[in-house]
């Protein structure tokens, strides 16, 4: 077989296999992004395990999330939600912090019953550094191995100098 | 000593070659002049933000001098072909470059023992009161960057775009000397007690040795015709 | 035309060397973005570390084989050794530049800033200087063989110069601003090593690989250059039965 086809061969592989991976982690983290702002859910009130962003307002924390059990508002950007935390210890726990709580919307109280909380994941700079860090690497290696394949190439077919 | 003996014909011969033309020093002296005024206009300062920026920008200014003395002590070998006679001469490469060393020491340390008073004048100093170990700072630094420089003068006057490449290749290198010198400069100008920033002419020294004795081994590979 | 046998012994051992690189990277990518959790303080950014960390890490083994190379070629004068040379500090100048900016993606969410004057980054910003200075020099020189003399010459001096480097800027930065922004409170979780090993090793394979592709193919431009005439060196002679 022509080795630059042969070259062509091995990178479409990998580039498949590149392409898998990033479907696939694409595919988990599309649930982690679906989520409501505080506003949405006091209007909308929207039934089943929900993810809430916003910000911790200051001064309205009450209770200590490091034992498990915490109150505040959480702030939107036209309203606010108040929210009830009874789960794991937590530490992220901070006015002016932005989360993400995960619970369900208890219209009855009136309060967002969280059991869990996550500070706001950055995909968009997770997934800048892994291209930052390797698109440029697999385009240098793929334009070494082609050079590299056309040289001897041109090592085979080219004659040996001569003298006059 | 026949090494010594040849260290000290080539400092002879630089500073005789110089004291002659006098074009290295004045052109040196004239240049660091130029950058220390443009730096006092540049920043219109009282004498408290002075303090601050002073130690930094002497340095600058030094470091870019110091280009233009290092680059000239081996380019004015070339005409005549000196530098093929220097390297043909039956006497060790490493006397050579000591020499060298210690010329380039001894132009860069006078031009800034000269500017030293216009610089009090012109960013309205107090008189330092630790004048000796600002000297000293001004030595150990001065032989840090001739050790480096003195190496890569020597590599870079026999390539092409040499006035371009020996600031590309040195300034990087020097990149420590110039942080220590310039702490401890900030530290004797500030009138800080010794032991504040001793550590710094502690590790300019270290740097010095350090420095040399690489730049020695590997002047003799430079020098290889 | 014969060729070198450091050049036919690559040509047999490189497509192991890639494909193990490959599998490293597939599997330490799979486990850093999908199956570790995300970190206790940092959360998901700590996914850049999978990348960020293993660049640097190669980079800076990237100085290492180019100064153990530099001394290798002084002291044997074997032109492949040179071009094995010139090949890494190209490699290793790409592997500083990406590592420099993952972290300073990864600065952005963690210190809210994209470069701070931190004593790691800085002496990165340095090595990256002297590896350009390095290759700006090889441009420089038309006699191959004064070529690899001083680019040697300045990749030793660069990698003693290169600890004074970091620890006068680390001195510097923790006098301006003690218990400054710093990683080493951080510490690997179990989940975090799998990944972080499995990227390490490879980058490591691939920079290798990288290295073997490069060194053919700056060798293949000299041997080229000799078969068609064009360079005069008494090292890559046609017919030289090196």
């Amino acid at each position: 077989m022509n080795p630059l086809r042969l070259l062509y061969l091995r990178w479409s592989v990998v580039l498949v296999a590149v392409m898998g991976l990033a479907a696939l982690t694409a595919q988990h983290y599309r649930d982690h992004l679906a989520g409501f702002v505080p506003q949405e859910v006091t209007r909308e009130a929207p039934a089943g395990d929900i993810r809430v962003a916003g910000m911790v307002q200051r001064g309205t924390v009450t209770g200590n999330a490091r034992a498990g059990h915490a109150a505040f508002q959480l702030m939107g950007r036209e309203a606010s939600l108040p929210v009830v935390y009874e789960g794991p210890p937590q530490d992220n726990l901070r006015a002016f912090k932005t989360l993400v709580v995960i619970g369900a919307w208890d219209a009855s109280a009136g309060v967002f019953r969280a059991r869990e909380i996550g500070i706001v994941p950055n995909y968009g700079f997770v997934a800048g550094a892994y291209l930052v860090g390797l698109l440029p690497l697999a385009l240098l290696v793929f334009a070494m191995s082609r050079r590299v394949n056309l040289l001897y190439e041109d090592m085979k077919t080219s004659a040996l100098y001569q003298e006059d | 000593m026949a090494p010594f003996k040849t260290i000290r014909w080539i400092v002879w011969k630089d500073v005789v070659i110089e004291l002659r033309s006098r074009e290295t020093l004045a052109s040196m002296a004239f240049f660091a002049l130029i950058v220390l005024l443009i730096f006092s206009f540049s920043f219109s300062m009282d004498q408290r933000a002075a303090h601050e920026v002073i130690a930094g920008i002497i340095w600058v200014a030094f470091a870019f001098t110091g280009m233009i003395g290092l680059g000239k002590s081996f380019s004015a070998e070339l005409p005549h072909d000196c530098l093929d006679a220097l390297r043909m001469a039956p006497v060790s490469r490493g006397a050579i470059y000591l020499g060298k060393v210690a010329a380039n020491v001894a132009f860069l340390f006078a031009v800034e023992i000269l500017l030293f008073p216009m610089l009090v004048i012109l960013f309205n100093l107090d008189v330092v009161e630790d004048l000796s170990l600002l000297l000293v700072t001004f030595f150990l630094a001065t032989v840090g960057l001739a050790a480096v420089g003195t190496l890569f003068a020597a590599l870079t006057v026999q390539i092409r775009a040499r006035e371009v490449m020996l600031p590309i290749l040195l300034l990087p290198m020097v990149v420590p000397v110039m942080i220590a010198a310039v702490e401890a400069t900030k530290g004797a100008l500030n009138g800080d007690p010794p032991s504040l920033y001793g550590p710094w002419l502690e590790l300019l020294a270290i740097f010095d040795v350090v420095l040399t004795i690489a730049s020695f081994w590997l002047f003799d590979v430079v020098m290889d015709a | 035309m014969t060729i070198h046998r450091v050049i036919r012994g690559v040509q047999r051992y490189q497509g192991w060397v890639g494909g193990g690189a490959a599998l490293c990277l597939l599997a330490g990518l799979y486990l850093g973005l999908l199956g570790s959790p995300p970190d206790y303080v940092q959360g998901e950014v700590v996914r850049i570390m999978y990348i960020h960390v293993p660049l640097a890490h190669t980079a800076l083994l990237g100085y290492t084989v180019l100064a153990g190379g530099s001394v290798w070629y002084l002291w044997k004068r074997d032109p492949v050794v040179d071009n094995m040379c010139h090949a890494v500090a190209a490699i290793s100048a790409c592997f500083t530049a990406l590592a420099t900016a993952t972290g300073m993606i990864w600065g952005k969410p963690t210190w809210d800033a994209w470069w701070t004057w931190d004593a790691r980054l800085t002496s990165f910003a340095v090595l990256l200087l002297i590896l350009l200075g390095y290759l700006m020099l090889r441009t420089m020189i038309d006699d191959p063989d004064k070529e690899a003399r001083y680019a040697a010459v300045l990749a030793i001096l660069g990698f003693v110069d290169l600890p004074i480097v970091h620890f006068s800027v680390e001195w510097w930065r923790t006098l301006h601003q003690p218990q400054s922004i710093s990683l080493r409170g951080v510490s690997i979780a179990s989940g975090m090593l799998a990944p972080l090993v499995l990227m390490s090793l490879g980058m490591s394979l691939l920079f290798s690989y990288m290295l073997m592709i490069r060194t053919q193919l700056l060798y293949l431009h000299r041997l080229l250059d000799a078969k068609k005439g064009r360079l005069l060196s008494r090292f890559h002679a046609p017919n030289a039965d090196s």
